[in-house]
């Protein structure tokens, strides 16, 4: 056990030093920053006095060396465009999103769980087929558009709800019904999918002969080991949704850590950039870990392999 | 009705109140209120709070570093330079009470407005203008648009308390007109006591409304500046929301969320103007939509202005501006717009002519087998730019000029537009461009002049006018050269100018507002409450 | 997700024989297949059956509303749109880029992957970990990131943004294919194989990979509805396709601000999106029943 735990470890430091070779090289591919951080009267001097400053101006291995090293430190430099640290200005967006991912995976839990019980239970029936159609459909409108058709049902329409903005237990509502009813569909599938096959398993089909009563078993067994693929997909998905939420916090005005990521690479600010990325990516990678640590202890079987 | 009890506080009490509820309740009241009045001077209090939702986040605080037109929505309303803009856009005092100037146009003296405060109370003297150069021009400040005004300025002398005089380097015509966005002025009291980045906790200034709070990427917070010389807003509490999606930003004037909505795009004016509870408010900027042609190294045809003119000449600027912009644009038919200094000149206009235009690039000898490459802006600083782009590669293609089109983000696109060495396999670059206040001296002519950073022309004759442009101590001498010049630059057509764009507001009709014209930003300190 | 198939020798049935179909699948889900054939059909045959050009601007007929509405006519049957470009010719022209990037994204990404992770799977060693760590660090990059940068760096072409959906999605075949591969590995029939000689790459090719492909081809048939979200939201953030290229994304995305006073600008594209991408996961549901009805729909 010990050892799969160290080995994990291991997997995952090797991982970050690769990306932080990848994020690296991205960043810097998305062009030079000059021009959007200094304006057109800023004279050769400037902008060489710019260069020189954040050390554009070296070879390219130099700037990795520099950067790899400031990174252990938890240095991430200073934002071209903000002139802060970019490791605060980052984690000042990170709680945002995890607030809304957060939500949006409460949202999907609470319509995908009892939607792909109730079609495991019933298969065949017009429910099942209500709920592969909601699933389907869930999946195929991008958020950008269920974002703003909510925006204009609930706060133009019906003046119930703010259209944007990020502050009080409000905002939360439309941003996270829009992301969690995209992840719902997944959500659902999967419990569909590991309901059906709890039911049919032979512990089950026993108690049935037995006699004992459909929702105890539902409750007790099925759910149960149902519960298992489903927390490791909540880990996935949940990675998913810190990084993938940009369209969602561009239409809602949420200022999270996806709609910096997008401002950063527009405005080549690299060290927000790489910031944005590598605490993402760190935070992701940590779920998953956690996930798979979890996943061994209640399962021994997989620690093995 | 207001009534003020002991201890100074305001409160107001219903007229309509039932008797009932007595004197007691009302004190009670008051007093929640006074509690819940806080830290925030009391006088504040009493006047209504307004919600402004904006697009972009601010880049600094610093205003001797501000880098772009974007950070202007707070430096306009925060800051204030010597002379500046009026409700009508043109230069007027503000801090500076007067002004003369020397016969040679070399050195000006101001004397200050007796009145005159900054934020934290202490009165503007000519000390804090000699500093607010000084630290303006200083290279730690890196200041980087200190070539537009400061970097000219040899010396401010202190006269008296009140009295300075500011020595230029070179004559410079423009100068008044840029004193109000380029060179603002800063306490010395405070920058020196606040040691680092002054401006990042407190920036200190003194226009009619002052800094209270921000929260990066969600809002900033100003107050109404009481004190103030003579602009002091209606409003007590401001908040600046930022809001980057144009639809959602739109949304919050209509769900009553903010008071006044930036940079409503011109699609959504119309159905935004059928609203019961809002108005569109339009005001001209300066902002000017043009196509840039590559006379340097593009498609050789180009190299001929009778070519360019043609092109100028296959485009239907009128029915394009309608297509795109829905109206919300004035027609522009010389390089700058008319209210311009010098460009209110007659020429005889390009006209709408697709058979001539076609003839004319026949006659040239005008290679139609080559394509000419558009380089478009993709992401949305300005409205509609790629729908315009799109719109002029059809005409040109309707008189046979075929046409391919690259869209870049902003960031490419800049880099493009503004490279040292302009890429020859681009030919025409849609290009938008603030002038500075009232004067062609500024951006605009920067794009046609040999080197300059936009410039895709060449012409030593040009060149040799630019040079001169501000170099002259009458303002009518002056104003017949730029007419000049003006007009020759027409003839040479470097650019397809389009049009200049209105800026246009999203605004409850609770609210009456005159925005001030001629610039890109909301100018707040005239809001009033619609009687 | 991973179904796992069943574990049978690929014998006289070959890669997709028959014997690996189950006969409880039942036909295809007729509505879904039509509708992804006349797509199909559509991207083919692309400007030949358009009506119009789709990137010709009129400027006399500007948001033109659809023929049955008030103000529409028949020479635009689902109306034009802000530059009088006509929608229905858009939403041909859009199919064939829409479904060719989220095609190729998911065909060329998913070949990389799949060898690649068949590699890890069955080399196992040190191959396995090196790729699995690149595995692990692509996954851990969000795809806006990648996008943009290569958006930027080598600009906007059909190219490039398939370039980039490929580089985002191999990652998630090859984690897949080599945790299947693992699991088979160890089975009996394997080892039959290679106690009886066979070569690795045999044993690879033609026992290991028909077994995992039931997963891959129910993960590549899922993949395309969400390639063509993934491309739409790139448009939407402006640096997705660009013009005169149209795709699904980009009109929806342009039509988006004219939503309140031209409907059918957003209307159709989300249509077809929304229809493609239920067509598609309707198609991999039953493919994943056919495969393998037993474990999960």
């Amino acid at each position: 056990m010990a050892r799969f735990i160290l080995t994990r470890l291991g997997q995952t430091l090797v991982t970050l030093a690769l990306l932080t070779i990848l994020i690296f090289v991205l960043a810097r591919l998305t062009g030079d920053p000059t021009p959007l951080v200094l304006p057109s009267e800023a004279t050769e001097a400037d902008r060489a006095f710019f260069r020189e400053q954040y050390g554009l101006d070296r070879p390219i291995h130099e700037q990795y060396v520099v950067f790899l090293r400031n990174v252990l430190h938890g240095d991430f430099g200073i934002s071209f465009r903000y002139r802060e640290p970019a490791f605060n200005l980052v984690l000042m967006a990170i709680g945002p999103t995890l607030q809304l991912a957060g939500v949006s995976m409460l949202v999907a839990v609470m319509l995908g769980l009892p939607l792909g019980i109730a079609a495991a239970l019933r298969p065949g029936s017009w429910l099942a087929a209500a709920v592969r159609a909601y699933a389907s459909f869930g999946q195929a409108v991008p958020t950008f558009w269920s974002g703003l058709m909510l925006i204009f049902l609930f706060a133009i329409t019906l003046p119930l709800l703010p259209s944007s903005g990020y502050g009080e237990v409000e905002n939360f509502v439309l941003p996270a019904v829009t992301l969690g009813f995209y992840a719902s569909a997944s959500v659902t599938m999967l419990t569909w999918a590991n309901m059906t096959e709890a039911l049919r398993s032979d512990f089950v089909q026993m108690e049935r002969v037995l006699g004992i009563p459909r929702r105890l078993i539902v409750l007790k067994h099925a759910l149960r080991n149902a519960s298992l693929p489903i927390v490791t997909y909540l880990g996935l998905q949940f990675g998913l949704l810190l990084g993938g939420a940009v369209v969602t916090e561009r239409v809602f005005a949420w200022p999270g850590v996806g709609q910096m990521l997008v401002d950063a690479i527009l405005n080549r600010d690299y060290p927000v950039v790489q910031a944005a990325v590598m605490l993402t990516a760190v935070l992701v990678m940590t779920i998953n870990l956690a996930v798979d640590l979890l996943y061994a202890v209640l399962d021994p079987r997989v620690s093995r392999s | 009705m207001e009534r003020a009890d002991s201890s100074g506080i305001t409160t107001s009490t219903r007229p309509d109140a039932p008797a009932v509820l007595g004197r007691r309740a009302a004190l009670l009241s008051g007093a929640a209120m006074a509690l819940a009045a806080g830290a925030a001077p009391a006088r504040a209090q009493s006047k209504p709070s307004l919600t402004v939702a904006v697009g972009t986040d601010l880049n600094t605080q610093d205003p001797c570093r501000v880098a772009g037109g974007n950070d202007y929505y707070f430096f306009a309303n925060v800051f204030e330079g010597l002379y500046g803009p009026d409700e009508e856009g043109k230069p007027a005092p503000l801090l500076a009470e007067s002004h003369t100037v020397s016969p040679d146009g070399l050195t000006y003296e101001f004397t200050l407005r007796p009145n005159a405060r900054f934020h934290n109370g202490e009165p503007v003297t000519a000390e804090d203008v000699r500093f607010s150069w000084q630290r303006a021009v200083a290279p730690e400040t890196r200041n980087p648009r200190a070539s537009v005004l400061v970097a000219n300025i040899a010396d401010v002398e202190v006269l008296d308390e009140r009295r300075c005089r500011v020595r230029l380097k070179k004559r410079d015509a423009s100068f008044l007109d840029n004193c109000g966005e380029y060179w603002y002025i800063i306490s010395k009291k405070h920058v020196e006591a606040a040691g680092e980045n002054p401006f990042d906790r407190q920036p200190i200034g003194t226009g009619p409304f002052a800094f209270v709070e921000r929260r990066t990427r969600s809002y900033i917070k100003l107050r109404g500046f009481d004190q103030h010389w003579g602009r002091v807003p209606a409003f007590g509490e401001v908040t600046l929301k930022i809001v980057p999606d144009d639809q959602s930003r739109v949304a919050q004037v209509q769900t009553g969320e903010s008071d006044i909505v930036v940079n409503v795009p011109p699609v959504l004016a119309a159905p935004l103007q059928r609203l019961p509870n809002v108005q569109v408010i339009r005001a001209p900027s300066f902002q000017n939509v043009y196509i840039a042609i590559n006379a340097l190294n593009g498609h050789p045809g180009l190299r001929r202005a009778d070519v360019r003119r043609a092109l100028n000449m296959a485009v239907d600027k009128a029915a394009l501006l309608r297509a795109t912009m829905l109206g919300f644009a004035q027609p522009l038919e010389l390089p700058c717009h008319t209210n311009i200094f010098g460009c209110d000149v007659q020429v005889t206009p390009y006209g709408y002519n697709p058979d001539r235009a076609r003839q004319i690039l026949r006659e040239a000898g005008f290679d139609f087998n080559r394509p000419l490459r558009l380089l478009g802006q993709g992401t949305g600083r300005v409205p509609q730019a790629r729908e315009t782009l799109q719109g002029v590669a059809a005409f040109l293609n309707r008189i046979g000029v075929k046409t391919e089109i690259n869209m870049l983000d902003y960031g490419a696109w800049i880099s493009a537009y503004g490279a040292r060495e302009k890429d020859p396999s681009v030919d025409m670059v849609f290009a938008n461009f603030t002038d500075y206040n009232g004067d062609p001296s500024g951006r605009l002519l920067r794009q046609v002049r040999t080197g300059g950073t936009y410039s895709w022309y060449s012409n030593p004759e040009i060149d040799a006018m630019l040079d001169r442009m501000n170099d002259f101590a009458s303002v009518e001498e002056r104003q017949q050269f730029v007419r000049g010049l003006i007009a020759r630059l027409h003839e040479e057509a470097p650019l397809i100018p389009l049009w200049t764009l209105d800026s246009i507001y999203g605004v409850s009709k609770r609210l009456s507002w005159k925005p001030t014209p001629n610039v890109s930003w909301p100018v707040l300190w005239n809001v009033r409450r619609a009687s | 997700m991973s179904a796992t198939a069943e574990e049978r020798p690929a014998g006289a049935g070959g890669l997709l024989g028959a014997r690996l179909w189950r006969s409880g699948a039942g036909r295809p889900p007729l509505l879904a297949t039509a509708i992804c054939l006349l797509m199909v059909v559509a991207a083919l045959g692309g400007g030949a059956i358009a009506p119009y050009v789709p990137d010709e601007a009129d400027f006399t007929a500007i948001l033109v509303p659809p023929a049955w509405a008030e103000g529409g006519s028949l020479a635009h049957l689902l109306g034009t749109d802000q530059l009088g470009r006509d929608m229905l010719s858009r939403l041909i022209a859009g199919a064939r880029i829409s479904l060719l990037t989220a095609g190729a994204a998911v065909l060329a990404g998913g070949t990389i992957g799949v060898t690649l992770g068949l590699a890890a799977g069955y080399l196992g060693g040190v191959v396995e970990a090196v790729i699995m760590r690149i595995v692990d660090a692509f996954l851990a990059l969000p795809f806006i990131l990648m996008a943009l940068a290569f958006v930027a760096a080598l600009g906007t072409g059909v190219g490039n943004i398939i370039l980039v959906m490929v580089l985002t999605n191999w990652a998630r075949y090859a984690r897949l294919v080599r945790s299947e591969v693992v699991s088979i590995k160890k089975r009996d029939f394997v080892l039959l194989a290679r106690v009886a000689g066979l070569r690795p790459r045999q044993i690879a090719l033609r026992h290991i990979l028909p077994n995992a492909l039931t997963s891959i081809l129910v993960l590549a048939v899922l993949d395309v509805g969400r390639a063509i979200i993934l491309e739409s939201s790139l448009s939407f953030l402006g640096v997705g396709i660009q013009p005169p290229d149209v795709s699904w994304g980009l009109a929806l995305a342009e039509g988006r601000t004219y939503m309140t006073v031209a409907w059918w600008l957003t209307v159709w594209p989300g249509l077809a999106i929304v229809l493609a991408v239920m067509s598609f996961n309707a198609l991999g549901d039953w493919m994943k029943a056919g495969f393998d009805p037993r474990g999960r729909l």
